[in-house]
C-alpha cells in the first residue's frame, strides 16, 4: 500500500506529464461503418488539438472552427463537452466526469479515464430536461501485444510506429449487459493520444 | 421548438407526476379553475375518484409529453439507383437532369465531371430495386431549412426536384451522430433530447425489415404510464415521407405509433425496451446529421444552396418587366406584367407555353396603350399570336387563381419591324466578325435591337438592346461580346438587327492574317440565284454553304433547281421556306440528291415573295473566303471597274438564268473608245473568265478609268472577282437599280495597317459631283473634312480614303456620300491590309433618307 502512491507518481510523470505539455496536434482517420448495404464504409479525418489549457478540440480536417471541445480538469475529469449542430453550439456541463461517451457522433471524442485505472465501474449520466437517463457501464484494462494488436487491425502499417518495445494497453468501455461501447488502444509510452479507439459505428486509427 | 407536456384527462395525481416525470418547459393542466358553484361538487367526485383509483391500482400514472422540432422537413423524392435521375433525369424531367443543369449553369456545359461521378457511383439499373438515396434526402430535409420554389437562372428552369435532388447529392455522406435504436431508452432520449430539448428533427430507419428506409422525423406525442419503477410509453411520432414526385412542394406528414417501456432506477431512467408490435417493429438506426458532405467531389455545395434559394425569375424584380425580343423560362408565384415596347406597325409574334408543373391553366391577357385588351384568354397548352401593334405599347399579364405550386411557362417573343438586317454567319474567336450600325438618316432611331436567333426561327436572347441610334450615331458590335446563356449554347444560327427606321449595316467577319468577308445589304427577289455551291464529295478544295431567308411571316413555297457548270438541270425540288427564317446548307446538307459540281441553284418562290438568300465560301476552309447576297438576274449589268497586272487580276462570273441561248455583250468603256466583245452561254450555263480572256491587252490600258457595261439577250445573272495571290473580294454585277443620289459607307477603316477604298461609276453623259461627308465617332459631321469631287462622264474614279483625308481618315467612322449634281452615281468600296491578304468588299447602298 505504501508504494501506491509511488505507482501513481510514476503514473503521472509517465503519462499525465506529456499530456499537460505543449499545445500539440494528433491526426485521426476514421473509417465509419456504412448503414445499410449500398451505404458503403468512408473515410473521415479528424484533427485533435490538445492545448495546455485543457482543452482538447476536435476539428474535421477541411474546417477552420472545432467541431467538439472536450474540457478536461487537470486531474483529468471532464468538465464540459461542447458539440457544435450544424450551426450551433450546445454545451454539456459535467461535475468531474471520469468518463464520456460519444454515443454515435462521428468524432472520436470519447474520454475513458485514459490515465485512471482505478475507475472499474461507474454510472454516466445524461439530460433531457429533468429527466436523467443513466448508464452503468464497465470499465476493463487489458496489456496486449503488438502482435495481437496488429492481427485485431488495431496497428497497421505505416499508419503508427510503435516507439520501441513499448506496452499496448487497451481499455474497454462495456455496457451492463457486456455490450462493448467503446474500446481504445494506448501506448504506454506515448500517452499524449490513443493509438486505436473503436465504437459500434466505426474504427479509427491514430495516423502520422 | 415546442415541447409540451399535459396531464391525461383521466387521470388526476398531477403532483405525483410531477415529481416523477418532471422536464424543463412542461405545463400540467389546470383541473382546478372550475366556476366556484360547481366547487363542491368536483371536491367530492375528485376524492371518490381518488378513492376509487388508490383502490384499484394505486401505481398507474399517466403523462402525454409532445415534443415538435423548430421547422418541418421537406419530403422529397428518393432517387432510385436504378434510374439514376439525378444524372439521367430518369424517373423525372429527362434531361437535362438536374446534375446537368447544374453543371449547365456552373461549367456551361455538361455533362462534366459531376454527372459523370453521379453516373458511377448513383446509376445501376440492375441494382436492388430499394436501393436509392433516401438516407441522403433524409439528411438534407432535416438540414436544408428552404422553402422550395421553382426558379429560373440564366433561362435554366430549377424545378423543385432539380433543387430538392440536388441538395440530396450533397448530403451523401454527412458527418452524422447515427446509433442503434435497439434500446428502446434511447430512442426515448432521441426524441426528448432532440427534437423536445434542442428543437431539431433528425431521421431514422423506419422499416421494420431488411430494407433501409429514412424518414426524418419531427414531432412526437408521448403517453407515458407509470408503474411502479418503469414507465409504459406509447409514442406517436410524425415524419415526412419520400414517395412524392420530385417536384412536391412541402411535406407529406405521416405518424407512426410505438409502445416501449423505460426502467427508472432511483426516478433515473436506466433502461428499455420495445413492446407489443413494437418489439418486431421499430426504428433500425437513429440519426442525427451535423453538416453538409457530399461525396461527389465535383459538387460547390455553395453553389447549389445558391441555386436551391432561389425563387421565381430574373425579370421578377422588375414589374412590369420590359420585355425584348428573346426566349424566356418565368414562373408565375405571382402576377406577372411586361411591357411590349414597339412602333405603330411592328409586328408583335408572341409564343407562351404553359409547362406541366401545375394543372390550373394561366390567365393571359394583353391590352394596349389605352387599356383596352387586345387578347385575353386561358393558357392551358400553347397559344401563338400575331399581333400588328396599332396603339404600343402593349401590357401583357400573367395570372392564376392559384399560386400555390409549380408555375413555369415560356414566352418566345419577337417582333418584325420595318427595318431588318438577317445574317447567319457567326463568328467568334480566331474567327472574328462584328456589326457596324450606323443611322445615316435625319431622325432619332430608337428600339434598336440585336437579337440572336436559332436554326428553326425562334429568337434566343436580345443581345444589344433596345438602344436609341442619334442621326449620324453609330454603334460597333462585335459577336465575341454576344455571350450566348449557357442553355442555350450552340443554338445560335443568325443575328438580326431590327429597327423602326432604315440604319446602315455591315457585317464584317474574317480569320485574322487569312480571310475577311462582309454582308452589308441583301437583294430580294422572287428569283434568286445562289451562284456557288459544292457538295462534300468535291475535291477542289472550295467550300460553300448557302442558303435562303423567308422575311415574311407566311411560309415560301420555292423550287429550287440545281444546274450544272455546263446547264444541265441536276435536280429541282420544292422546299417550305418557314416564315421568319433561314434555310441554310452546305456541302454536306444539300438538299439535292445529284452532283453540281461546281454548278449554281436557282431559287423561284411560287407565290412570288421576295425572298433573300445568301453564298459563301472559302479554299480549304481557311483561305479566299467571300461572301456574297444571292443574286438578282436581269440583262442589264455593270462592273465598275477591272484590273489585271502582276498582283491584281480580275474574274467575272457568269450564269444564263434563261432556257435559251444567251449573247452576254461585254463593253468596256474607256476615253480612248468602247471595246466590244461577246459570248454565248448555253442554257443555264455558268462560265468563269479572266477579264485577259476578254480584253488582253487590259494590263495596257489605264484601270483608273474603264469599266464594262454588259448586256444580255435574255436573263442572266453573274458578279466579279478581284483576285490576289492571298484573297480575293467579290461584288454582284451592279444594276442601274444601284444608281444613287446618296450612299453611306457604314464603316471606315483607315489606319497604318487597313485601308478603304471606294469606287465610284458614273454612267451617264454628264459629269456628276459628289461630297464626301465623313462622321465621327460621336456622330458628328466632319464637316472641316468634307469633299467635294467629280466623276466625268461615262467614267469612274478609285481612291483610298487615305488619299482624300490624309491621316485624319483614321478619325472617321462612318462616310456619306450625297450626289451633289447630275443624274447619279453608282459603285462600291473596299477594305483591306497591306499585304493584300485580307480584302472585302461589298457594293455601297443608297441611303433611304425618311
Amino acid at each position: 500500500m505504501k508504494f501506491k502512491f509511488v505507482y501513481i507518481l510514476l503514473f503521472y510523470l509517465m503519462c499525465v506529464l506529456p499530456l499537460k505539455g505543449e499545445a500539440h496536434s494528433i491526426k485521426i482517420k476514421t473509417v465509419n461503418q456504412g448503414i445499410s448495404v449500398d451505404d458503403p464504409t468512408s473515410e473521415t479525418y479528424w484533427f485533435v488539438d490538445i492545448d495546455d489549457e485543457n482543452e482538447i478540440k476536435f476539428f474535421a480536417s477541411t474546417q477552420n472552427e472545432p467541431l467538439v471541445v472536450l474540457h478536461v480538469s487537470d486531474d483529468d475529469f471532464v468538465q464540459k463537452v461542447q458539440t457544435r449542430h450544424s450551426e450551433n453550439w450546445h454545451t454539456r456541463k459535467l461535475i468531474n466526469a471520469p468518463i464520456v461517451l460519444s454515443e454515435g457522433h462521428p468524432i472520436p471524442y470519447d474520454w475513458i479515464a485514459p490515465f485512471n485505472d482505478e475507475i472499474v465501474e461507474t454510472v454516466i449520466r445524461k439530460r433531457s430536461g429533468n429527466t436523467v437517463f443513466r448508464k452503468s457501464v464497465r470499465r476493463t484494462t487489458r496489456f496486449i501485444s503488438a502482435e495481437e494488436a496488429m492481427e485485431l487491425q488495431m496497428l497497421k502499417d505505416g499508419l503508427y510506429t510503435l516507439p520501441g518495445e513499448a506496452r499496448l494497453k487497451l481499455i474497454s468501455i462495456e455496457s451492463e449487459n457486456h455490450q462493448l461501447l467503446v474500446r481504445q488502444l494506448w501506448c504506454e509510452t506515448d500517452t499524449s493520444w490513443w493509438i486505436f479507439e473503436e465504437t459500434p459505428n466505426r474504427r479509427s486509427w491514430r495516423i502520422p | 421548438m415546442k415541447r409540451h407536456q399535459t396531464a391525461d384527462p383521466g387521470v388526476f395525481l398531477e403532483i405525483r407526476i410531477h415529481k416523477l416525470i418532471t422536464m424543463r418547459n412542461c405545463k400540467l393542466s389546470k383541473h382546478l379553475s372550475v366556476p366556484l358553484p360547481k366547487l363542491f361538487f368536483h371536491i367530492v367526485y375528485t376524492a371518490i375518484l381518488i378513492l376509487f383509483s388508490f383502490l384499484l391500482s394505486t401505481q398507474v400514472l399517466a403523462v402525454t409529453e409532445s415534443g415538435e422540432a423548430d421547422f418541418t422537413p421537406w419530403s422529397g423524392w428518393w432517387w432510385p439507383t436504378t434510374q439514376g435521375g439525378l444524372a439521367t433525369g430518369l424517373g423525372y424531367r429527362g434531361h437535362p437532369a438536374p446534375m446537368e443543369k447544374y453543371e449547365l449553369l456552373k461549367e456551361g456545359a455538361y455533362p462534366g465531371n459531376a454527372t459523370e461521378f453521379e453516373l458511377s457511383r448513383y446509376y445501376d439499373p440492375d441494382a436492388i430495386s430499394w436501393y436509392g438515396q433516401c438516407e441522403a434526402w433524409a439528411g438534407a430535409a432535416v438540414l436544408e431549412h428552404i422553402e422550395f420554389y421553382p426558379s429560373v437562372i440564366d433561362n435554366i428552369v430549377f424545378y423543385v426536384g432539380d433543387k430538392k435532388g440536388l441538395l440530396t447529392a450533397c448530403h451523401h455522406d454527412d458527418n452524422r451522430i447515427r446509433e442503434s435504436a435497439h434500446n428502446a431508452d434511447t430512442f426515448h432520449w432521441w426524441l426528448t433530447h432532440y427534437i423536445g430539448e434542442l428543437g431539431t428533427d433528425f431521421y431514422a430507419d423506419l422499416d421494420a425489415g431488411e430494407q433501409i428506409w429514412n424518414y426524418p422525423v419531427f414531432k412526437y406525442e408521448l403517453e407515458m404510464t407509470e408503474n411502479g419503477d418503469q414507465i409504459d410509453v406509447q409514442c406517436q411520432i410524425w415524419y415526412v415521407d419520400d414517395q412524392v414526385d420530385p417536384d412536391f412542394q412541402g411535406a407529406v406528414i405521416k405518424m407512426k405509433i410505438y409502445t416501449y417501456t423505460l426502467y427508472l432506477q432511483d426516478g433515473e431512467i436506466s433502461g428499455g425496451e420495445w413492446t407489443g408490435n413494437s418489439e418486431e417493429n421499430h426504428p433500425d438506426q437513429l440519426i442525427l446529421p451535423l453538416g453538409h458532405r457530399s461525396l461527389n467531389p465535383y459538387l460547390d455545395y455553395d453553389f447549389v444552396k445558391s441555386i436551391a434559394e432561389t425563387r421565381d425569375d430574373e425579370l421578377e424584380p422588375m414589374e412590369p418587366a420590359n420585355l425584348s425580343p428573346g426566349d424566356y423560362y418565368l414562373i408565375l408565384l405571382d402576377e406577372d406584367n411586361y411591357i411590349l415596347s414597339c412602333h405603330l406597325g411592328d409586328t408583335l409574334l408572341l409564343t407562351l407555353k404553359k409547362i406541366d408543373d401545375f394543372s390550373e391553366s394561366i390567365h393571359v391577357n394583353m391590352t394596349d396603350a389605352d387599356g383596352v385588351s387586345v387578347y385575353s384568354d386561358e393558357l392551358t397548352d400553347t397559344a401563338e399570336l400575331s399581333i400588328t401593334a396599332d396603339n404600343p405599347p402593349y401590357r401583357l399579364t400573367f395570372s392564376r387563381s392559384d399560386y400555390g405550386g409549380g408555375g413555369v411557362y415560356r414566352v418566345l417573343y419577337d417582333v418584325k419591324k420595318t427595318f431588318e438586317f438577317a445574317n447567319t454567319k457567326i463568328q467568334k474567336g480566331e474567327k472574328w466578325g462584328g456589326f457596324a450600325i450606323a443611322n445615316t438618316g435625319q431622325d432619332t432611331c430608337d428600339t434598336v435591337y440585336v437579337v440572336g436567333y436559332r436554326k428553326d426561327g425562334t429568337p434566343i436572347e436580345t443581345f444589344f438592346g433596345p438602344f436609341s441610334l442619334e442621326p449620324g450615331e453609330k454603334k460597333t458590335l462585335f459577336v465575341n461580346d454576344m455571350e450566348e446563356r449557357a442553355i442555350d449554347s450552340g443554338d445560335l444560327f443568325g443575328i438580326k438587327i431590327a429597327a423602326s427606321k432604315s440604319l446602315h449595316v455591315l457585317n464584317l467577319f474574317g480569320s485574322f492574317e487569312r480571310n475577311m468577308s462582309c454582308y452589308s445589304y441583301s437583294s430580294a427577289n422572287h428569283r434568286i440565284v445562289i451562284p456557288e455551291i459544292s457538295n462534300w464529295w468535291d475535291t477542289s478544295g472550295k467550300n460553300v454553304s448557302w442558303g435562303i431567308y423567308n422575311p415574311f411571316l407566311t411560309t415560301s413555297s420555292s423550287q429550287l433547281t440545281l444546274f450544272s457548270r455546263a446547264g444541265i438541270e441536276i435536280d429541282t425540288l420544292t422546299i417550305n421556306v418557314e416564315a421568319n427564317r433561314w434555310v441554310h446548307y452546305n456541302g454536306t446538307t444539300s438538299p439535292f440528291s445529284g452532283n453540281g459540281g461546281n454548278g449554281w441553284v436557282l431559287i423561284e418562290d411560287q407565290d412570288d415573295l421576295l425572298l433573300k438568300g445568301y453564298t459563301e465560301w472559302s479554299e480549304n476552309g481557311i483561305y479566299k473566303a467571300e461572301s456574297l447576297p444571292a443574286l438578282v438576274p436581269g440583262d442589264v449589268f455593270l462592273i465598275p471597274h477591272v484590273e489585271s497586272s502582276l498582283f491584281w487580276d480580275t474574274q467575272i462570273v457568269l450564269i444564263n438564268v434563261s432556257d435559251t441561248d444567251n449573247e452576254v455583250v461585254f463593253t468596256r468603256k474607256d476615253p480612248r473608245g468602247d471595246e466590244n466583245r461577246s459570248r454565248i452561254l448555253g442554257p443555264g450555263e455558268k462560265q468563269t473568265l479572266d477579264i485577259m480572256d476578254l480584253y488582253p491587252d487590259t494590263p495596257f490600258i489605264t484601270p483608273k478609268t474603264a469599266w464594262i457595261s454588259i448586256s444580255a439577250s435574255d436573263e442572266m445573272a453573274g458578279y466579279v472577282c478581284f483576285n490576289t495571290p492571298e484573297d480575293e473580294m467579290c461584288y454582284p454585277f451592279l444594276t442601274p437599280d444601284h444608281i444613287g443620289q446618296s450612299f453611306a459607307l457604314t464603316h471606315v477603316a483607315s489606319s497604318r495597317y487597313w485601308w478603304t477604298a471606294l469606287n465610284f461609276l458614273n454612267p451617264f453623259e454628264e459629269a456628276v459631283a459628289y461630297r464626301l461627308m465623313p462622321y465621327d465617332a460621336t456622330g458628328r459631321l466632319m464637316s472641316e473634312l468634307e469633299a467635294r469631287r467629280f466623276v466625268e462622264p461615262l467614267s469612274k474614279t478609285v481612291f483610298t480614303l487615305h488619299s482624300v483625308f490624309g491621316e485624319n481618315a483614321a478619325d472617321i467612322s462612318f462616310l456619306k456620300i450625297q450626289v451633289e449634281s447630275g443624274p447619279g452615281l453608282t459603285g462600291f468600296f473596299g477594305y483591306g491590309n497591306p499585304d493584300m491578304s485580307m480584302l472585302t468588299g461589298s457594293i455601297l447602298t443608297e441611303t433611304i433618307l425618311p
